[in-house]
């Protein structure tokens, strides 16, 4: 199942919005947007982003990707490459 | 710089797949079997984000691995914590102040360096570094372009170590009494 980076990008602001404390950056979200620097999201609530992404999309995120997640495009790339490893199992 | 308030109200760690994520098997363990495991969270927590600054800003590294910051030698009094913090062949010291309403954890590359660390807690604004540098005046604090801030002696001139952290409604500036050495 391929999805269209479109449609990530909107899910994923789905996601970060109830952690990210800077709205105006929230509003102009892109795959620039880095979500410590950026959103000001917490770094507790990093976890939660990560939770969230992998009930969102039924994937498991390990930790070598986690610790790369600190913005939307890797988070992007991320999902896409767990997806598509789900499509090959 | 953990607000305790705040981190109650916007961050439910008993969610599940929570503690997996960030704490190890021992620091569950410690977790688990805590009288105020509440504390015990934000306790273990800020003691890697602590450690973290150090390697951040010593390496450039920025990742997400709190699982690789591993705490041991947790000691919980009333008002104070320390402990160790292990981050591949680092290993920093932490000693954390355990305040009403939020804990603010120091970490350093050597268990003397704590006599020279002082920390100034003020409620966190949007001019707190006036607020800083009316409250006393033996130094200037102030942000380099990078947005790193720099402590300076206001009669020597010299450099001394400065952490900024804040969370919710807190800020604490741990800075250190003696000057960075210039090597």
């Amino acid at each position: 199942m391929k999805i269209d980076r479109e449609v990530l990008l909107s899910d994923l602001k789905t996601i970060v919005t109830p952690y990210a404390e800077d709205a105006e950056a929230l509003q102009n979200i892109s795959e620039k947007t880095d979500f410590i620097r950026d959103l000001k999201i917490n770094s507790a609530n990093l976890v939660d982003v990560v939770l969230d992404i992998e009930e969102k999309f039924g994937i498991e995120i390990d930790n070598d990707a986690m610790a790369r997640m600190l913005d939307v495009s890797t988070a992007i790339e991320i999902i896409e490459e767990k997806l598509a490893a789900l499509d090959r199992e | 710089m953990v607000d305790l308030l705040k981190a109650a109200q916007e961050s439910n760690w008993k969610r599940n797949g929570y503690l997996h994520k960030i704490f190890t098997t021992q620091e569950q363990h410690l977790i688990h079997h805590a009288e105020d495991a509440d504390l015990l969270v934000w306790l273990i927590w800020s003691m890697k984000e602590s450690a973290y600054k150090i390697i951040n800003r010593s390496t450039g590294i920025r990742n997400y691995t709190p699982l690789r910051f591993s705490c041991t030698n947790v000691t919980l009094n009333k008002h104070e914590a320390t402990g160790e913090v292990h981050y591949q062949d680092i290993h920093c010291f932490t000693k954390t102040d355990i305040l009403p309403g939020f804990i603010h954890s120091v970490a350093t590359l050597s268990a003397n360096d704590f006599t020279a660390i002082q920390v100034c807690n003020q409620p966190f604004t949007a001019n707190y570094l006036t607020a800083f540098n009316q409250s006393q005046s033996t130094y200037l604090l102030s942000k380099n372009k990078t947005e790193i801030p720099e402590l300076t002696h206001l009669r020597t001139g010299q450099k001394h170590a400065v952490s900024i952290s804040h969370h919710g409604q807190h800020l604490a500036i741990a800075y250190s009494d003696s000057p960075l050495s210039t090597n």
